[in-house]
């Protein structure tokens, strides 16, 4: 698998750019499990995950240039299309129980992704990681909002605080995770 | 939307949790205000690991399905 350096996904760009068909096929091999993995996990249900995916990296075929490697990475941006899309998902089709039932089908069943660079996994390791390291407070809120795409004004109603204080407490535990993860930029509060 | 408000709602925002009226405002602030723009690319590329930590492979049908599709976009123009 080759690395994702700066320069490897600038130059995924330009081909991507070009038009050239192998750059799609590469783009999705590095990324397809993200993705879908995101996808899958916020709308509990393959078809959507699949549909999902197909229009994100649809979408990247077709205006690559709307990603801009100044503010992230390939990963990031495509993570944060697929999230997108999930909750979209789960926002338009499931106001009631659907999902629950969702929940159970066996059909979801991870499989977990070794197609990702060694470094990536270790990555994702350490963020689960950091995930589990935080207080109740703050991960119960960011769980409910990422991975089951709750609006903060809903994750509030359902553990019955304020919603100022789950938004306080989201993005102070983000930050608590990014500290951890020596990210250089958070820590400046305002 | 004032730069309080907005940074208030960064978090919940890189995670897609806020209205969607909500989020409009608070994109239409970070366009505008460079401390948001960076908070919100490291909060955002923090979102984007916890997406990673979920990875999980898709079926084999998809990579064809997505190629195929990409090959008929582009020759359709």
């Amino acid at each position: 698998m080759e690395p994702k350096s700066a320069e490897w996904e600038l130059g995924l760009q330009r081909r991507l750019v070009a038009g050239q068909h192998q750059a799609l096929a590469d783009l999705y091999d590095q990324y397809a499990a993200v993705v879908f993995g995101v996808a899958i996990r916020v709308t509990c249900s393959r078809q959507a995950a699949e549909d999902i995916s197909q229009t994100v990296f649809l979408e990247a075929w077709e205006h690559p240039d709307h990603f801009d490697p100044a503010r992230g990475s390939w990963r990031s941006w495509l993570a944060t299309i697929a999230h997108h899309g999930g909750v979209d998902w789960v926002r338009r089709e499931l106001a009631g129980q659907a999902r629950d039932n969702a929940q159970a089908d066996p059909a979801v069943e991870r499989v977990p992704d070794v197609g990702e660079a060694m470094e990536s996994l270790l990555m994702a390791e350490q963020v689960r990681l950091e995930l589990t390291n935080l207080s109740d407070d703050e991960r119960t809120p960011i769980r409910l909002a990422y991975f089951e795409g709750r609006t903060y004004r809903q994750v509030a109603r359902d553990l019955a605080l304020p919603e100022g204080t789950v938004k306080s407490r989201i993005r102070s535990g983000l930050h608590h995770m990014a500290e951890a993860l020596d990210s250089e930029v958070v820590g400046q509060e305002t | 939307m004032d730069h309080d408000s907005a940074s208030e709602l960064l978090g919940v925002y890189v995670l897609d949790a806020c209205d969607e009226s909500e989020a409009a405002d608070v994109r239409a602030h970070v366009s505008t205000c460079e401390w948001c723009t960076r908070e919100a690319a490291v909060l955002a590329d923090l979102a984007g690991w916890l997406g990673a930590s979920e990875a999980t492979s898709p079926s084999a049908e998809l990579r064809s399905r997505v190629l195929d599709r990409g090959q008929e976009h582009k020759d359709g123009g």
